[in-house]
This record gives C-alpha cells, sequence and structure tokens, in this order.
C-alpha cells in the first residue's frame, strides 16, 4: 500500500521533473512552431549543458556560474548550428533538417566521446543547497525544491513574455506568417536564429540543472529527445501552451510511475502519446491549422 | 522633382519553380500617381506585385526604387526603403488584436501616423481579435498596417476589394481615394477593372505575364475595344 507521504513525494518530484522538461520542451516547440524545423540535436543542446556545466564545475567554478555560462555556451553552439546548417536548407522539404539535426546529434555525440570520454560523469549540487527541506510533512532535498522553483518561475516568465510583450506578438505573428513579418520590415532570419540560439540556451539550462540528479553521459540526448518530441504530440505540435502542459503532465505521470510501477515508466508516457493521437490527432491543445497557441 | 520615377520595373522575368509568370514585364510608377494593374484572373497582377516586393524575385530584370535597383533585396530591406504591401486575402494575424497588428507593423520603424483618425472603424475595435472583424475592416486592418512603420512612399495594394459588400467597396474606394489625395504613391492591383481605372491616373493591362495595353485610366475606362478584349467587360 502507498502512504501519503510517498505520493505527496511523488508529486513534488514529478512537478520537479515536468518544469524541468517544460524548459527543455518550450525550445523545441518554438522552434517547431516558428521555423517548421523538427530538432533532433535538440537533445544533443541539453547534453552539452550538462557537460559544460560539469566542466565548469570541475574546473573550480561554482554551480551557480556554471548555471550561467554553460547555458549561454550552448546558445553559441545552437547559433552556430542554424546559421550554418539549417538557414541554408529552409524552404526545403522536412525531411532535409531532420536528417541534418539527426547528424549533427550524432556529431555531437562523438565528439562528446573525444573530448569527455565514455564514462558517465556526475557533478555536485552547490553545498548551499545540500540540505533538506520540509514540504507538507515530506523532507526533500533543498536543490530538488530549488529546481522545481527556479524552473517554474522560468517558465512561467518565458509565458508571460510569449503572451504580453511585444517581443511575444513578433514570435506569434511569425509563426502565422513568416513572409508577411518579413515584408511589414522585419528580417525574418534574425528573428529565426534568435529564437533557436534562446531555445539552446534553455536546453543547456535544463542539462545543467538535471546534471545532478542524473549521470551525464554521451547518450544522455537521445532518451531526452524521444521524451520530449512525446510531450509536443501530446501537447500539440509547435503549440506551447500545450507544450507546456502538455510536460507537466508527463512529469506527474513519471514520478507516480516511479512510484508504483518503476519498470514501466516510460512505456507509460509513450502510451500516453498513443491514447491522446488515437483521441485527439492533433494534440491536447492542437488544432488542424497548427495554430501557435 | 526627382529625375527618377518612383518605381521602374525594367524587362522582368518571373518563375514559379518551373513556371515562367512574367514576361519581359516593364512599368513605371510615378511620384504621387495611382497606377492600376489590370488583367484577368491569373494574368500574373499578384506575381507583380511579389516580384517588386521579393517575395518572388524576378530572374531577370531590373525593378528600381527611386533609382536604386532593389531586385536583389530581401522583402524587410524594400519595406524599411518605403515600399509597402497590401497583400491578396489581407493576411493580418488573426489571433493578435487589432492593436497587435498595428503596434506590431509600426515597431518596424519609425511613423508614427495615427492611423486610428484614418481608420476610426479600427479604435472602436483595438481590443478585438483581428480573425473577427468584418472583411471591410479586416482590409482596413491591412492598409493601416501597411502605412506605419518605415515610411511609406509607395503602396502595393493588392485586390483591396477582393471579397467586398458593394457599400464597403466604397468606403476601400474612399480610403484609396485619400490616400492619393496625401500623395502616397499607389500601385493597384484590381480584378475590378472599372472601379481600378476610376481610382487611377494611368493603367497597365497585363495578359498571360505580359504588359499588353497602358493608357490613361479614363481612356482605358471608355475604350470599349480594351474592355471588351482584354477584360472582359462589356
Amino acid at each position: 500500500m502507498v502512504g501519503f507521504e510517498a505520493l505527496v513525494r511523488a508529486t513534488i518530484l514529478g512537478l520537479q521533473f515536468g518544469t524541468t522538461l517544460a524548459l527543455l520542451v518550450a525550445g523545441l516547440t518554438l522552434v517547431f512552431g516558428l521555423m517548421d524545423v523538427i530538432n533532433l540535436a535538440h537533445g544533443s543542446l541539453y547534453m552539452l549543458g550538462a557537460y559544460f556545466g560539469v566542466t565548469l564545475v570541475d574546473a573550480g567554478g561554482s554551480f551557480w556560474l556554471a548555471l550561467v555560462v554553460a547555458p549561454v555556451a550552448v546558445g553559441v553552439v545552437g547559433l552556430l548550428m542554424e546559421v550554418f546548417t539549417l538557414r541554408p536548407l529552409y524552404g526545403r522539404e522536412p525531411l532535409y533538417q531532420i536528417l541534418v539535426t539527426l547528424g549533427l546529434a550524432f556529431v555531437v555525440e562523438e565528439s562528446v566521446k573525444e573530448v569527455w570520454g565514455t564514462s558517465a560523469q556526475n557533478f555536485a549540487a552547490p553545498a548551499v543547497l545540500a540540505g533538506s527541506i520540509d514540504i507538507a510533512g515530506v523532507t526533500y532535498s533543498q536543490y530538488q525544491a530549488f529546481v522545481l522553483l527556479f524552473t517554474t518561475v522560468l517558465v512561467a516568465a518565458i509565458w508571460v513574455g510569449l503572451e504580453r510583450t511585444n517581443v511575444g506578438v513578433l514570435l506569434q505573428a511569425t509563426a502565422h506568417d513568416p513572409e508577411m513579418v518579413d515584408a511589414l520590415g522585419f528580417d525574418v532570419s534574425r528573428v529565426f536564429t534568435g529564437v533557436f540560439a534562446v531555445s539552446a540556451v534553455l536546453a543547456g539550462l535544463a542539462g545543467v540543472l538535471l546534471g545532478p540528479a542524473r549521470a551525464v553521459t554521451p547518450s544522455m540526448w537521445f532518451n531526452v529527445v524521444l521524451l520530449a518530441f512525446a510531450i509536443i504530440v501530446i501537447g500539440g505540435l509547435g503549440n506551447f501552451r500545450g507544450a507546456i502542459v502538455a510536460s507537466l503532465l508527463v512529469g506527474l505521470l513519471t514520478g507516480y510511475a516511479a512510484l508504483l510501477v518503476p519498470s514501466y515508466t516510460e512505456l507509460l508516457v509513450f502510451a500516453l502519446m498513443a491514447v491522446v493521437l488515437l483521441v485527439r490527432p492533433a494534440g491536447i491543445f492542437g488544432t488542424a491549422t497548427g495554430d501557435p497557441g | 522633382m526627382s529625375a527618377h520615377p518612383v518605381l521602374a520595373v525594367e524587362g522582368i522575368d518571373t518563375y514559379y519553380g518551373r513556371s515562367h509568370v512574367l514576361f519581359d514585364l516593364s512599368l513605371e510608377v510615378g511620384a504621387g500617381e495611382t497606377v492600376a494593374l489590370i488583367g484577368n484572373n491569373g494574368a500574373g497582377k499578384t506575381t507583380t506585385l511579389r516580384s517588386i516586393m521579393g517575395l518572388t524575385p524576378p530572374e531577370r530584370g531590373r525593378i528600381l526604387f527611386r533609382g536604386e535597383e532593389i531586385q536583389g533585396c530581401k522583402p524587410n530591406e524594400i519595406r524599411r526603403r518605403g515600399v509597402s504591401l497590401v497583400p491578396e486575402d489581407r493576411r493580418i494575424f488573426p489571433s493578435l488584436t487589432v492593436a497587435e497588428n498595428v503596434e506590431l507593423a509600426a515597431a518596424a520603424g519609425s511613423t508614427t501616423t495615427d492611423v486610428y483618425d484614418r481608420f476610426p472603424v479600427l479604435d472602436d475595435r483595438r481590443d478585438q481579435r483581428a480573425g473577427t472583424l468584418s472583411g471591410g475592416e479586416q482590409q482596413m486592418l491591412a492598409i493601416a498596417r501597411g502605412l506605419v512603420g518605415p515610411p511609406t512612399e509607395l503602396l502595393l495594394l493588392d485586390e483591396p476589394t477582393e471579397g467586398l459588400a458593394p457599400q464597403i467597396v466604397e468606403d476601400v474606394s474612399e480610403v484609396v481615394e485619400a490616400l492619393t489625395d496625401d500623395g502616397i504613391t499607389i500601385l493597384l492591383v484590381e480584378q475590378n477593372a472599372e472601379l481600378a481605372l476610376e481610382l487611377a491616373d494611368r493603367a497597365y493591362v497585363i495578359e498571360t505575364g505580359r504588359i499588353v495595353h497602358e493608357a490613361g485610366g479614363d481612356e482605358l475606362l471608355h475604350d470599349p475595344e480594351v474592355l471588351e478584349t482584354h477584360l472582359g467587360v462589356r
């Protein structure tokens, strides 16, 4: 029999994983919604965030420094990826972008093996968050509570930014009709580059945040990219609102599954995706026209 | 007065993929003029405007705006130079409000023209989602959007009265006349040839991607042969 305490713990851990996934998936869904690019290298950017974090912490830098510098470095990698590999392919069949980003994912994996080796690496949570905290009578690590709070605030800020700021309006318009936005005087290719770079920063940030909780390995990108795509399919392709809600759903599902049926955690996520596809093929928030939400 | 026309299109050939759409097409628009480009469906009117705006660049020929070549420029560069397109089907952003549509366009430049004075109907609907406006209101919004942002010297109007009720067509015509009175140079594409010729100083007739006739608007309007031969108007 599962106790109340265990359920509360699974809920909090599920939410923490969900908000971190939301950070990861927010960028992926923005890139798809605006640029129609299925970025299979997104998991690699997440992985690079974790490795850059490990390196910075090992080199004597603090976790906090890594939390700022590593995502920015991943953002630069993302910017270069977009400018040199994706930009020449805009307007072509989606298959070209799928193949290029898949190729990039393997290039990054092999490069990581060359630089950091094949064995798993870990980096510790910052000492200031090494203790525990009591929530609803249940004890958690302070680091997990920090990640939950930090990612919740960040995802909420991104959401508000997309809904309420001029940049958000520009992105909504670009998602709807990029050609018209260009004809109004905005350089849409720069908008694309900016969005891709920010998407890389968010992926890198998720990598640093999950680094202390998970083993950092050269193959970690693969499971994450599968999970991320399952989430954007569940939420509705290219729909930001859907991606956030689906991230929380998958996070909670993962949390409860880890408690109740740990062997079937991943299976349940993809079963949820299959059910959503059967019941609502466009995803929970998706529309037939692909409204970016 | 400037030695150059505001717009000079010189012998352009434009393709969609392998399909050759415009053939050695040339036209000119002088400062302050309203010039109509009329022709039947599929004649190449919209492609001409898309070529000028850089959305479907020509493969041969030159396009000069105030004497400077623009045929290799991106649409956003052409807009910032002073050419503005009000496209066919309006292409407003339906999920944004009227105010957001206008403010977005304004953010691309410095023009602070209060479009709400010119289009009071939009003033009453600032917070309404653009997709819920009537066809006429959407057209007003599309024209308003074309007037803010970078200063507009040449307005490319593509089928502004398409699909509108007769009363609304009259309203749109009045707006075009007011813009002309304000000295804005206009290249007007219209399937409604009689309306276009009433509004225009001069007109070009386009047929299967070629200019086949050029004359004053009045002249064409009273030339039964041109109307019947080229435009099917009896």
